[in-house]
């Protein structure tokens, strides 16, 4: 036995709390893993100086002591421009110290594959425990691993496991427990590979230990059930349909389960609403807090159910190994429109935020290749649409949730046409070239972990609340500010109106009417007034063909800060426009807001509009700025602003006119 | 209950003053959003992240 803290290149310099990081390739259950090992103590962070995202997680050792537990990103290969931070990490640099255990997660039902990983890993003198994950989908396929003979082989421990239902997990902790406790190893067998080994020596290798480990059997007997599935789910037709079908099914999903808890958010908060205004006197104060903080709140938040349902739903469907099929479907569409395919990460990121999105496809080498992903990845839904999206398919198909969740895939299907045909339009302009293909692997079906879908959607949940706690919030008081402001006297009609209800003769009935009247007169000429109006109506101009009032371009301006704050905009506008003591809820509010000559704001034509509008246009400082850094020129992101913008508007122009053409108000 | 006309006038200061410290959030925000400061995705967008910077 050999103490490993003897090699300093290996452990570093030893210090609590003891830290672990899990490793392997993609889709052998490191995460199902890490939420095992951490339960909810979780979040995610980058190391100082990387761009490597991960899950940091917090366990406890058996002497109660502190583990910290890193989960990296699903790899292949540990050589390699886009392995390099992950390498570092892992050996330790200036701002990092070393993992003092790395445990490999390893498909026992793809071990020869799995292990030219652990063959690197090995090969740099890294402390490892093998973790033989998916033990019962091997056996189901007749692999039969024996963890001594493989333990043997690697000269590391190893420990069956089957993760998703928490099989191994004691005996992992304790060998986890072991690593730490007496950090020795058995002697490396003679023929490890050495660091730096090629590609083939490593499967070389890696075919050996598998065949070792498995009694001198095949490494992997094909599956002809997941042949068959493969086969109709890769399917240029069937596939396609399959791919149609699911994202239909999983948009009405959203819709008609999310309704629920919607309802009750905005109960509550129309109730604590009304609260307010029973416990605080009348003035400034009172209407900053009911239409400005607690309006603009609701309408952020109200959203919440049907952002975590759409993760939820997304990781189940990831977990399950379609989304990689998806990918493929996908693919083919890509190399037609000049995308290269390793473009599907970048884009596929992009529909939680075109930041990271745009960071991911420095893993594109050809930069040609890159470009062109930078350039149309800002078209894919980002979460912060989704309000937007849920705000405007709601008026537009209130109650009908089928209809809402189509028109909901449509907006998605639409981002992501707009980012093919100018994929397609650069690579014939600007960018003149093909991409290149994308190799993939289709991993193993297996049923979706219903634990690791709840912690993603919390995650995200948790994400979006926070961008109602910073910028939503200073948005909402400005914006409240903005449109409650100047206070200027209430116009002739508003005083005769309320003469007349004072007048004497005139029944109780009578004079309630007037005074609403009055009321909602006064309150729509104080809000046209107040300088948001005022600056609504001075850039109305260029947005009144696509049927949008001084309030929609309002919420378009500072929606340029976050897409999402379209929604709190209209519903502090919604608030401050209303007339007298009213309760209802946040959609209630904005589906009834009026134009100054009182017709509806939200007409189905003006919705669609709007709608198209916000899928393509170009309203993210953040990614612009990352655009900018990335390609290395200022060119790039006016390139994108001034390309996105213009065909936003013309879309949205060509949607309202035609709509109002077509006799549809 | 009604309000008299120097306690309104107080909390018109009062909200023009929260206005301008959300405003002053808002154009820190931008500023940094422009600036990306650190090479992650968090750092690199300021205007979708809470306070917890790392």
């Amino acid at each position: 036995m050999v103490p490993v803290a003897s090699d300093p290149t290996v452990t570093g310099v030893p210090s609590t709390p003891a830290r672990i990081a899990l490793v392997g390739n993609p889709n052998t259950g490191k995460t199902t893993i890490f939420n095992r090992l951490c339960g909810v103590h979780a979040k995610t962070a980058n190391f100082p100086g990387t761009t490597v995202t991960m899950r940091v997680g917090r366990s406890q050792r058996a002497d109660g002591g502190p583990l910290q537990v890193i989960d990296l990103p699903g790899l292949y290969h540990l050589e390699g421009a886009e392995a390099d931070e992950v390498r570092a990490l892992l050996l330790g640099d200036a701002a990092n110290r070393p993992p003092d255990l790395v445990v490999a997660s390893v498909d026992a039902a793809n071990l020869a594959r799995n292990l030219a990983f652990v063959g690197e890993l090995l090969a740099f003198g890294i402390p490892t425990l093998v973790c033989l994950n998916m033990s019962d989908v091997a056996e189901r396929r007749g692999v039969r691993v024996d963890p001594v003979a493989l333990a043997s082989c690697l000269g590391a421990p190893v420990v069956p496991m089957v993760a998703s239902r928490g099989i191994g997990l004691a005996a992992l902790r304790a060998a986890i427990e072991d690593a730490l406790e007496a950090p020795t190893r058995p002697e490396p067998p003679a023929d490890r590979p050495v660091a730096g080994a090629s590609p083939a020596a490593l499967a070389t290798w890696a075919d050996g230990v598998a065949a070792a480990a498995q009694g001198g059997l095949p490494a992997a007997p094909t599956d002809r059930r997941t042949d068959r599935w493969d086969r109709l789910l890769t399917h240029p037709v069937s596939g396609t349909l399959v791919f149609l079908a699911v994202m239909g099914g999983l948009f009405w999903t959203l819709f008609a389960l999310a309704t629920v808890p919607m309802d009750l958010i905005e109960t509550t908060f129309a109730g604590l609403g009304a609260l307010v205004r029973q416990v605080m006197p009348a003035g400034a104060l009172r209407d900053l807090l009911i239409d400005g903080v607690i309006g603009g709140i609701a309408g952020t938040v109200v959203f919440l159910p049907q952002i975590m349902l759409l993760f939820f739903l997304i990781s189940l469907l990831e977990d399950t190994g379609y989304l990689a099929r998806a990918a493929f479907v996908n693919d083919r569409l890509f190399s037609r429109f000049g995308l290269p395919g390793q473009a599907f990460v970048p884009l596929l990121t992009a529909h939680a935020c075109a930041v990271p999105g745009i960071m991911s496809a420095r893993l594109i080498p050809n930069r040609r290749d890159r470009l062109a992903t930078i350039l149309v990845l800002p078209f894919m839904s980002c979460s912060a649409r989704l309000p937007v999206y849920v705000l405007l398919t709601s008026l537009l198909f209130a109650g009908r949730p089928a209809l809402a969740g189509l028109v909901f895939a449509g907006a998605y299907l639409l981002g992501a046409g707009a980012a093919f045909f100018t994929a397609a339009l650069f690579s014939r302009t600007v960018l003149r070239g093909r991409a290149r293909p994308m190799i993939l692997e289709l991993p193993g079906y297996r049923w979706p972990s219903v634990t690791n879908a709840l912690f993603t959607a919390r995650d995200q949940g948790v994400a979006f609340l926070k961008t109602a706690g910073t910028t939503i919030f200073a948005i909402c008081v400005v914006m409240w500010w903005l449109s409650a402001y100047p206070r200027v006297a209430p116009p002739a009609g508003v005083t005769a109106l309320r003469a007349e209800a004072a007048a004497p003769g005139v029944t109780a009935e009578e004079a309630g009417a007037l005074t609403a009247r009055a009321d909602a007169l006064e309150a729509r000429d104080a809000q046209a007034r107040s300088f948001a109006g005022r600056i609504g109506r001075f850039l109305q101009p260029v947005f009144a063909p696509l049927g949008y009032d001084w309030q929609l371009t309002d919420a378009l301006l500072t929606s340029f800060l976050a897409r999402e704050v379209f929604v709190s905009t209209m519903s502090v506008l919604a608030g401050a426009g209303a007339s007298g003591d009213t309760d209802e809820g946040v959609l209630a509010r904005i589906r009834t807001m009026t134009r100054d000559d009182g017709t509806p704001v939200f007409t189905r034509a003006t919705s669609a509009s709007a709608l198209v509008f916000f899928v393509l246009a170009m309203q993210c400082l953040a990614t612009l700025a990352v655009t900018r850094r990335e390609t290395g020129r200022l060119r790039y992101a006016l390139i994108q602003l001034g390309y996105m913008s213009a065909l936003a508007w013309v879309a949205a122009l060509v949607v309202y006119q035609g709509l109002r053409l077509a006799g549809v108000q | 209950m009604t309000m008299t006309g120097p306690v309104i006038m107080l909390q018109d200061v009062l909200v023009a003053l929260a206005a301008v410290a959300a405003g002053a959030v808002i154009v820190r925000r931008l500023l940094a959003a422009w600036r990306p400061s650190g090479d992650s995705p968090c750092d690199a967008c300021a205007l979708h992240q809470g306070d917890e910077r790392r």
